[in-house]
């Protein structure tokens, strides 16, 4: 990531939402307003540069946007979360037999698997965050150059002073292969 | 540590489809029973998009820094930020801005801006619309100045010393002849402002001329020339000039 650039137009951004009160009237205090200005401008830097948003023209105004919508999705998440919410540890397991005879999943069985799923998904990211962070520099800025930003092998050659696409190619397989066998043994 | 078996290189490979159709057909069927195997597919097919969240990670990271710099900097005022976020724009008025006035000051030269301000400063010789003081000096240039000297010491009725200015600099425009002529007139000293008067009524280019003649008539009805006079408050009447109305009374006064 090209750090320079990112400030220069975080300050435009900050300034567009933040310090001129865009976003901080439309959430209603500057905490909130600025947590969902990081989300939203780390979301946006890292897709834009990955050519999966094609906008060039006003880029804090859809910024600006995009931070509105996703605190719109974050107080409607939080309102279904709160209505249809249910903490497993209070619910007596005598109702979910109750509760077995009205439906086609074993409420017990659904509990479990509901459990299970959020464990391994939490795991499997402290992994994979652990995994990554012990990589060589060289390995992660081929990784996010070519997976995130999905810069061609050719132009990843001459920023980072390899000989061939051919090249930058097979590291980026071995870097890789070898990211996945840490995840894989820290599992 | 030990390293476990894995086989990310055949995963790759069933990706990239280079397997056989022998070796794929194995490969489906191992992963119908084999747990591992479905969980490093998974974290393969995955990698992207941990990748992203990774980085999504770090440049919230970078941006949270961000924001503790701005705020142990102290909030700047809009406006300072403004220009210097936008240094560009603000320059590129600010040198708009400086076309404009080269280009006021191009076609509006000196000479002709002193000619607006002796024009404005005799429009009506008997009432001085400005002061000196509330002018720029530099807008003024030294015989301009002498000219609105002569002229407050005519209004607090120091006729002598304002003619004394007049003459020591030679103040030959219209403004400063017309000004001596009603100088001497008020001093009495009649056949020098009928000079003066003279000079500026019968030179046609001159914007004084109406005042001139007023003044002149004046003066040859205090030396009881009304036959000079007359005719020149009907050429007043008739061009409508200043002292329009003064002169039609005064016109009547001496036919009766």
């Amino acid at each position: 990531m090209d750090t320079k650039k990112f400030t220069h137009f975080f300050n435009e951004c900050y300034d567009y939402c933040i310090v001129q009160k865009r976003l901080v009237q439309f959430v209603g205090n500057q905490v909130d307003a600025e947590e969902i200005f990081a989300e939203a401008i780390s979301k946006f830097w890292v897709k834009s540069a990955a050519g999966a948003i094609k906008h060039t023209a006003n880029l804090k105004g859809l910024l600006l946007v995009i931070a509105k919508r996703l605190w719109i999705d974050r107080r409607r998440n939080k309102k279904e979360a709160m209505q249809y919410a249910i903490d497993w540890g209070e619910v007596d397991d005598s109702f979910l037999k109750i509760a077995a005879l009205y439906t086609s999943t074993d409420p017990l069985v659904h509990k479990e698997e509901t459990v299970a799923a959020e464990q391994w998904q939490e795991k499997r990211a402290i992994a994979f965050s652990t995994a990554f962070a012990q990589l060589d520099d060289k390995c992660k800025r081929l990784l996010n150059a070519r997976h995130v930003y999905k810069i061609s092998a050719a132009v990843v050659a001459k920023k980072m002073g390899f000989n061939s696409a051919r090249v930058v190619t097979t590291l980026t397989s071995r870097c890789k292969k070898k990211l996945l066998r840490a995840v894989y043994n820290l599992l | 540590m030990s390293t476990p078996h894995d086989d990310f290189d055949v995963i790759a490979a069933y990706r990239e489809d280079t397997l056989t159709p022998k070796e794929k057909a194995a490969f489906v069927a191992r992963l119908a029973k084999d747990n591992q195997l479905q969980i490093q597919l998974d974290l393969y097919d995955n990698l992207t998009d941990f990748l992203v969240t990774e980085e999504i990670a770090r440049t919230k990271t970078l941006t949270n820094t961000l924001i503790a710099q701005k705020h142990a900097k102290g909030k700047k005022r809009v406006w300072l930020t403004y220009l210097l976020n936008y240094k560009k724009r603000v320059v590129a008025v600010a040198a708009i801005i400086l076309v404009f006035i080269g280009l006021f000051w191009w076609y509006y030269p000196a000479s002709q801006r002193n000619a607006d301000l002796a024009q404005h400063y005799f429009s009506a010789s008997q009432t001085l619309s400005y002061h000196p003081n509330t002018m720029s000096s530099n807008v003024l240039d030294i015989n301009e100045k002498k000219l609105l000297e002569a002229h407050e010491l005519y209004e607090k009725k120091v006729y002598v010393e304002a003619l004394n200015i007049l003459k020591n600099y030679s103040l030959t425009t219209d403004a400063a002849i017309l000004l001596t002529g009603v100088c001497e007139y008020e001093l009495q000293n009649y056949s020098a402002a009928i000079t003066s008067f003279l000079s500026l009524s019968n030179n046609p280019n001159s914007d004084r001329v109406g005042l001139a003649r007023w003044y002149l008539a004046l003066t040859y009805i205090a030396t009881n020339n009304t036959t000079a006079a007359i005719p020149l408050l009907q050429t007043i009447i008739k061009d409508k000039s200043a002292y329009y109305e003064q002169a039609r009374a005064l016109l009547a006064k001496l036919k009766t």
